[in-house]
């Protein structure tokens, strides 16, 4: 998937993660070695005033935000959030093979007005082309020769991903006024599976690196994850 | 490292609202490059084409200027050959002028008494002159003086001058110059 808002990979990659104590800040830094980036975490938690205006408004206070870059002392400008599954929809669709990208985008679009519960044009939606199989494919039911039939017939499937544009034009002014550039916006197992992968590689990250937060250990993967992958994407 | 790459900034729209810019900017500048092309080629058409109506023009007022140079060659060289030839003969003309007013300056040097001067011609080295006398006698000193020869001698008849009736003779004189009388 081609990577679009920035002309080149920034080598300094921020991500975020808040909860309703305190925020996650996780940078990385692209080494020189191909495929391994330093990384480094802060933790700030939220006062009780902080707290109470964090109930009351849907976003962190970009002011905190700053002061908490400013105390961790990073100087990544790249942001990565995670879209709440609570605004994420995740669709699998099947189409027809030999389309064009052109062809499956407007194939995918008018799939979508049927499943989506927003208008599609109120909607960010990105899509891959599966790399597994369905279990449908994978282990077909009934007589051998439909399952020889439904082996050998061309069919393709995309994973779709979806979210309420509104929610992404308001996270993108709430970045800006934090004076930080959004670059990304993936789902949360997205994340958390790059940085498993990425741990698996580096084979040095078995411990919790913020362990005085209150963020799980999914958390934490998803938080290393989206810095991991502003400059590893 | 995962496979999974999703991305939920509107980054689609905005590639193609990219690439939708860069098309009008490359639509604009074609337009604008093929304008200045469109242009400059009629700017150096039109300089060809003026210099082409120029050269032909010079060619026609050459040919123009030729044809009536060789319309009036005839004439002009009929004018240059006269020309020629009043040069080469301006002095014999000279000198035959002088020698005519010569001529005559001796003609009138002679009182002509009791007769009457009528023509006088100075031709080919000859004099000629004609005229009427009362008698031979009036014409014979004269003609002495001049010196001429009598060619020519009429009768007496009547003649009527300034009011007067005169019995007299025509005469005819004639003198040979370059050597002869």
């Amino acid at each position: 998937m081609k990577r679009l808002h920035l002309s080149r990979t920034p080598r300094l990659g921020l991500g975020l993660l808040w909860t309703e104590r305190g925020l996650g800040l996780s940078q990385s830094q692209a080494s020189s070695a191909p495929g391994s980036a330093q990384q480094s975490w802060h933790w700030q938690a939220l006062s009780e005033r902080e707290r109470a205006f964090k109930k009351t408004a849907p976003w962190p206070d970009p002011a905190h935000l700053r002061m908490a870059r400013l105390r961790s002392g990073f100087q990544a400008q790249a942001l990565a959030l995670a879209v709440p599954e609570s605004q994420l929809q995740r669709l699998s669709l099947s189409l027809e093979p030999d389309l064009s990208p052109k062809q499956m985008h407007a194939h995918i679009q008018t799939k979508l007005s049927d499943v989506l519960p927003w208008p599609v044009a109120e909607t960010i939606w990105d899509f891959q082309l599966a790399t597994h199989d369905t279990p449908e494919r994978a282990k077909p039911h009934g007589p051998a020769w439909l399952q020889a039939a439904m082996q050998a017939q061309p069919q393709q499937t995309v994973d779709v991903v979806a979210t309420p544009r509104a929610w992404v034009l308001a996270c993108e002014a709430w970045c800006r006024a934090a004076g930080l550039a959004l670059v990304r916006l993936e789902p949360p197992w997205q994340a958390d599976a790059r940085w498993q992968s990425h741990g698996t590689e580096q084979s040095g990250m078995s411990s919790l690196p913020l362990p005085d937060s209150d963020l799980s250990a999914h958390q934490q993967a998803v938080l290393g994850g989206l810095a991991l992958g502003v400059v590893m994407p | 490292m995962s496979t999974s790459a999703f991305n939920l900034l509107p980054w689609r729209e905005r590639l193609r609202w990219q690439t939708m810019r860069r098309w009008r900017w490359g639509l604009l500048l074609s337009l604008l490059v093929s304008a200045m092309g469109v242009l400059w080629l009629d700017h150096v058409l039109d300089g060809a084409w003026q210099q082409q109506l120029a050269q032909r023009q010079s060619w026609q007022d050459q040919t123009n200027r030729l044809q009536t140079a060789l319309a009036d060659a005839p004439l002009w060289a009929q004018r240059q050959q006269d020309a020629e030839r009043v040069k080469g003969q301006w002095r014999q003309w000279q000198d035959r002028q002088h020698q005519a007013w010569q001529v005559l300056r001796q003609v009138l040097a002679v009182p002509p008494r009791g007769v009457q001067i009528e023509q006088v011609v100075w031709r080919d080295q000859q004099l000629q002159i004609t005229g009427w006398a009362i008698s031979a006698a009036h014409l014979q000193p004269w003609q002495d003086q001049l010196p001429a020869q009598r060619v020519d001698w009429q009768p007496q008849v009547w003649r009527e001058t300034h009011g007067w009736g005169w019995r007299q003779h025509r005469f005819g004189l004639t003198r040979q110059e370059g050597g002869g009388t």
